[in-house]
């Protein structure tokens, strides 16, 4: 299932990011706001149109209101998501790493898992020198015969412990403080911490596509996540 | 009604005119043609090619009743992969397409599969924006999406309840049900689901199921009045609704002798059917 970079835009050509619920393009004014930022790097894209739409139905949900920025983007939100993040580029790191110092919580969920070999490792390298985030090899968790076997849950530690549905590959992530902020079967896929004034949260499997599943366990953990206690 | 039968149950080793002589001598108004099942319309099948398929069944006396597809069970749209559903997307435009140049208006779509890595509550809003991305294209052309009910097979869209509040959510008038009444096995009642989609209905698939399930070997399907369908109800139920389309046999288990008997067999028992003498 990797992607090239024009594969993972022209996926869904079909479904403009523009028809995602709660879309907006907001003026600058506006985007200082805003209870959140969803930051989307690409013009179109299934994969992260889909996870994205998770995260506006989540908020909506919770009468948070939201915008969708790209990166680099004016932000002054409190909880900024990046959902499917390509990272390809080191000013993405910066703006990342800059959002966390001035106090906010950012939450990255790689795409990595889904980009071809070439672009997982540019991820990797840029995530490693700028955020200090270690991530590793895609691993695919639904081989052959995996039916009869046990669902690959992801256990999320932080702010509330919960398991949520797999999303068929990860990635490995360390390079966090204390203990990993997800793992599945036993391999860390999450990490947390802190930088600045503000928080990093980086998952090596979404939770985005979950939240547009409704799925409750992944509701009540973003729920958690959006106490004021646990931002910053 | 008039009737037909799908071109992948012409017998291994003929040719598609051998088929269509076959199915107009067995009685059949028409021919039901799978796209990628059978070597003749494929995917990569031209639009000089198919219009070709047009001219074989014109000329063998016959019309096309529907364009169907078992292509989606490996490309559904219920995939996480964006390029598995862009993919399922590219079949349903060649199937309506492929409809538009055949003369007819309806096809069919097995839209999700709810497997044990992809869940339900995650395929069922893809398959929902899925169909509403596709809708408008099938109205342009004139075409009606039937999506099938495979209960069983596809684990999705389980009950009529289920796929009426499916379509309720899909909204489109061009986008209804391709019914097969032998796909509901032992979860429920043929002739309910009539009843209930009745006017969204677009197809009807015929054969005969054993609802249960062990007693026939490798698969659960049989010849119409061999199964444990309500025939006398399917009847009345399609009567109570005004279906006057298409029943289109689609025998799951084949003769293994005489393979050119089952179509007249079938074509007798589609007779029967339509006749109510039940």
């Amino acid at each position: 299932m990797a992607l090239t970079r024009r594969q993972f835009l022209a996926g869904a050509a079909a479904f403009p990011a523009v028809q995602c619920a709660g879309w907006r393009r907001a003026s600058r004014a506006d985007a200082l706001q805003f209870a959140a930022c969803l930051v989307s790097s690409w013009e179109s894209s299934a994969l992260q149109r889909e996870w994205l739409a998770g995260y506006q139905d989540a908020l909506a949900s919770l009468a948070l209101p939201c915008n969708v920025i790209r990166p680099g983007g004016a932000c002054r939100a409190r909880l900024v998501i990046f959902p499917a993040a390509d990272l390809s580029e080191t000013a993405d790191c910066h703006w990342i790493k800059a959002l966390a110092a001035r106090g906010s919580t950012v939450l990255v969920e790689t795409a990595a898992a889904f980009l071809p070999v070439q672009a997982q490792e540019r991820q990797a390298a840029l995530a490693e020198s700028h955020l200090g985030i270690r991530l590793h090899p895609a691993r695919s968790l639904w081989s052959e015969g995996r039916e009869q076997e046990a669902i690959p849950y992801v256990e999320l530690t932080w702010p509330v412990a919960v398991r949520v549905r797999d999303y068929s590959r990860v990635i490995g992530v360390s390079g966090g403080e204390g203990i990993p902020l997800a793992a599945v079967e036993g391999l860390p896929c999450g990490a947390r911490k802190r930088i600045g004034a503000g928080t990093l949260l980086f998952l090596g499997s979404p939770v985005g596509p979950h939240l547009r599943a409704k799925d409750r366990e992944a509701l009540h953990w973003f729920r958690s996540l959006c106490s004021s206690r646990s931002l910053g | 009604m008039k009737k037909a039968i799908g071109d992948n149950e012409i017998p291994k080793g003929w040719s598609f005119e051998q088929g269509l002589e076959l199915v107009k001598k067995a009685g059949y108004d028409g021919i039901e043609l799978w796209l990628g099942d059978v070597e003749w319309f494929q995917m990569k099948t031209t639009d000089a090619e198919v219009r070709n398929l047009l001219r074989q069944v014109q000329n063998a006396g016959l019309v096309v009743s529907n364009v169907s597809t078992g292509l989606h069970w490996r490309y559904p749209f219920s995939a996480r992969d964006p390029q598995t559903r862009a993919m399922a997307a590219r079949i349903v435009e060649r199937q309506i397409e492929t409809a538009r140049i055949l003369g007819t208006d309806a096809i069919l779509v097995v839209v999700g599969l709810v497997t044990p890595e992809v869940p339900y509550n995650e395929a069922y809003p893809r398959c929902v924006e899925a169909m509403q991305q596709l809708a408008p294209q099938a109205q342009k052309a004139g075409v009606k999406i039937g999506c099938e009910n495979c209960n069983s097979e596809q684990k999705f869209l389980l009950s009529p309840r289920e796929f009426e509040l499916f379509l309720n959510d899909v909204n489109h008038p061009s986008v209804g049900l391709h019914l097969d009444v032998g796909n509901i096995h032992d979860t429920g009642f043929a002739e309910q689901w009539i009843e209930m989609m009745g006017p969204r209905i677009t197809r009807i698939h015929v054969k005969d199921v054993m609802k249960k399930r062990g007693r026939c070997g490798d698969s659960v399907y049989t010849n119409i009045f061999l199964g444990d369908n309500n025939w006398q109800a399917i009847r009345q139920a399609i009567t109570k609704v005004h279906y006057d389309g298409w029943l289109v046999a689609e025998m799951e288990r084949r003769y293994h002798y005489a393979p050119d008997q089952q179509f007249y067999d079938t074509a007798a028992a589609l007779d029967r059917l339509m006749s109510g003498r039940l």
